[in-house]
């Protein structure tokens, strides 16, 4: 009872809804651009959180979470051109609404998709964080290093791109993450002769160089003008609203794929995207009209929407329980947490119990208000679509650089910066994932102190990894991926040649 | 088998990367039980330089293969689109060591005037806009709610 008069207390003030609304606009507005994305906002918005008390901070970025998740859906639907990866599968079938005049169909059972999809996930967020911490409170350094080297291989691959090149991405953020000071003899090792790189590598020039400035350098050489929906959309029209045999099309199919969704969103390295195209799968596959799918099927909107909405709070399954974050904007948001001192783990729960009730009721809070803003706004929200990216993307460099110098008041770490940008853009041209190298940043630390702990335990020996069951457990999970995808790639390869 | 591709350039860059901090690495002064300070990172380095060394293998394989696939020149349009992105580097480099000579509100102007036309952003009132309106915006907000101080004209002060 007192932790959740506590939460309230935190959560139900005008600042912290303020900042909710807030990061919901920004989201699904940077969500409805296309060229902007999700990471790329909440990058951006990181530095700003630092200046605010934890649930304030953390409300923003949620807010740009759950609404950029959403509003990817948008451009999907009116110009056919995905504001998201995720919302790629969303286009499929609501731009098809659109040509025949159903926009605002398409449109609203987007915004009601996702938010029960959000509910989903929301419920699973609270129901089974807590267990998995307590069972997480019982892991020592060996299982540590393991769950640190699952979640990093599980990212490398099955991230966009090939097999090598993901683990080669986890490979390189692990090594960069060792730079500056040792975290255990505090020796200092890689600093290259430069007194500023003591401290390591900035985490957040190398979040917003390789999520926001790589991405203005992508959009400088493309240069796309954004196609602009062809007329205004009336919302109030018949056409444009959702009738009852829409529901019970849509329905059965939401909770299925918000179920899968949660399940996804659990398992790290999978992400929105994944969501969103297997739900869309499996509800064409199972559905008694699999020809109308790509023709405009409302089901097909539905699916994929509430499936890649769904991951969001399921996200943060592992980020808080282990301190393994799940996907790349919950790797950025792990920033905003260390910050304020807060770091992710069972023994958050332990020690901040307060935090966590009010987080649990921040996500709630945070989907109540994405429908009542996603639904209010929608009007205004569709012309998101119509921004020009020669006046977003000067503002994006200028905001990329204001917001490492205000984190870090250090030039070094503003060149640094632009050098991950460059280091993104070659990644994004060549094919590169990013997300195992920011994941593999991260999760370095972690890597580094349980090796280290587990080798003082076992004086020396290799064993402990592989004698302790839960340790060898993720080891050969982690084996398998790599064996099982490999070998898919090969054949792929093998067929293609 | 034709020019270098671009993977084969990534492998060829960390290998050469690898090399210096392994360097750096065995100059480095050690301690720490079992595990060392260098141990995690000399492991990394090496594991760096094992997957470029598959890497550039695999690339070079693939060209041999692909040897009758002639490869074409880049189009002058995308000779462009790569000047833009060096223009765009340059810029911002540029505009970081100008920050602290000019201050923020004339570096950030010129770099929105800049990045504008690089975009191919051509409406004149749009960019004077832009170039007024940004840095104001983000000085008040940052210097007055968010108790940051930005840098100010070192050179006219």
């Amino acid at each position: 009872m007192e932790l959740l008069i506590s939460s309230f207390q935190q959560v139900f003030i005008l600042d912290t809804l303020a900042l909710i609304a807030i990061g919901l606009i920004v989201g699904i507005v940077i969500g409805a651009i296309p060229g902007l994305n999700v990471p790329l906002a909440v990058a951006i918005a990181l530095p700003i959180t630092f200046k605010l008390d934890p649930i304030g901070g953390l409300a923003m970025l949620v807010g740009i979470y759950k609404g950029g998740t959403y509003g990817g859906s948008l451009s999907a639907v009116l110009i056919n051109v995905p504001g998201t990866p995720a919302a790629a599968a969303t286009a499929l079938d609501g731009a098809a609404l659109t040509r025949q005049g159903k926009a605002g169909k398409a449109l609203k059972m987007s915004l009601y998709a996702s938010i029960i999809g959000e509910i989903f996930s929301d419920i699973a967020l609270i129901v089974f964080a807590v267990p998995v911490a307590i069972f997480a409170l019982k892991v020592g350094p060996p299982e540590t290093f393991s769950v640190g080297i699952f979640a990093l291989t599980l990212v490398g691959v099955l991230s966009q791109g090939n097999i090598l090149k993901g683990i080669l991405a986890g490979v390189l953020g692990l090594f960069l993450s060792t730079f500056g000071v040792d975290p255990l003899t505090g020796d200092f090792r890689l600093t290259l002769g430069f007194q500023s790189l003591s401290g390591g590598w900035s985490f957040i020039a190398m979040v917003i160089g390789v999520f926001a400035v790589s991405e203005a350098l992508v959009q400088v050489e493309r240069r796309t003008i954004a196609k602009s929906a062809t007329g205004p959309v009336r919302l109030s029209d018949p056409n444009h609203q959702l009738d009852r045999d829409d529901w019970k099309l849509c329905l059965p199919v939401i909770g299925r794929s918000s179920t899968i969704g949660v399940l996804i969103g659990a398992v790290p390295g999978l992400g929105a995207a994944v969501s969103a195209y297997l739900n869309y799968g499996i509800t064409r596959n199972l559905s008694k009209r699999p020809e109308k799918f790509g023709l405009g099927a409302i089901e097909g909107v539905a699916a994929a929407e509430s499936g890649n909405n769904a991951v969001t709070s399921a996200t943060f399954v592992p980020l808080l329980t282990l301190g393994v974050p799940g996907d790349v904007i919950t790797a950025i948001m792990l920033g905003a947490f260390v910050v304020h001192g807060l770091i992710p783990g069972p023994g958050l729960f332990e020690e901040n119990p307060n935090f966590i009730a009010a987080f649990f009721l921040l996500m709630v809070v945070t989907t109540a208000f994405h429908l009542v803003i996603g639904r209010l706004g929608m009007p205004l929200f569709v012309q998101a679509t119509r921004i020009s990216n020669g006046l977003m993307f000067p503002a994006i460099v200028v905001l990329s650089v204001t917001g490492v110098f205000v984190a870090t008041n250090n030039l070094f770490d503003v060149y640094a910066m632009l050098g991950f940008g460059v280091l993104g853009y070659f990644m994004i041209k060549l094919e590169f994932p990013v997300a195992p190298l920011l994941i593999g940043f991260i999760l370095g630390p972690l890597v580094e102190i349980g090796l280290r702990q587990s080798m003082i335990m076992s004086r020396g020996s290799l064993d402990i990894f592989v004698t302790r069951p839960l340790s060898a457990a993720f080891l050969v999970i982690a084996l398998l991926t790599v064996i099982v995808v490999g070998r898919r790639e090969w054949r792929e390869f093998y067929k293609k040649e | 088998m034709g020019r270098i591709k671009g993977d084969a350039w990534v492998a060829l860059i960390l290998l050469a990367a690898c090399a210096v901090f392994i360097n750096d690495l065995q100059m480095t002064e050690d301690s720490g039980a079992f595990v060392k300070t260098t141990t995690l990172p000399m492991a990394l380095a090496i594991a760096l330089g094992i997957l470029s060394s598959i890497l550039l293998a695999w690339t070079i394989w693939l060209q041999i293969r692909r040897a009758a696939d002639h490869e074409t020149l880049p189009q002058s349009s995308e000779r462009y689109a790569h000047l833009r992105v060096f223009l765009l580097v340059a810029s911002i480099a540029i505009y970081i060591t100008a920050l602290p000579w000019f201050g923020f509100l004339i570096s950030t102007a010129a770099l929105i005037a800049g990045a504008a036309v690089l975009y191919g952003n051509r409406r004149l009132l749009q960019i004077v806009g832009a170039m007024v309106l940004i840095p104001v915006a983000l000085l008040i907000f940052f210097e007055q709610y968010m108790i940051v101080l930005l840098p100010s004209a070192r050179l006219f002060e």
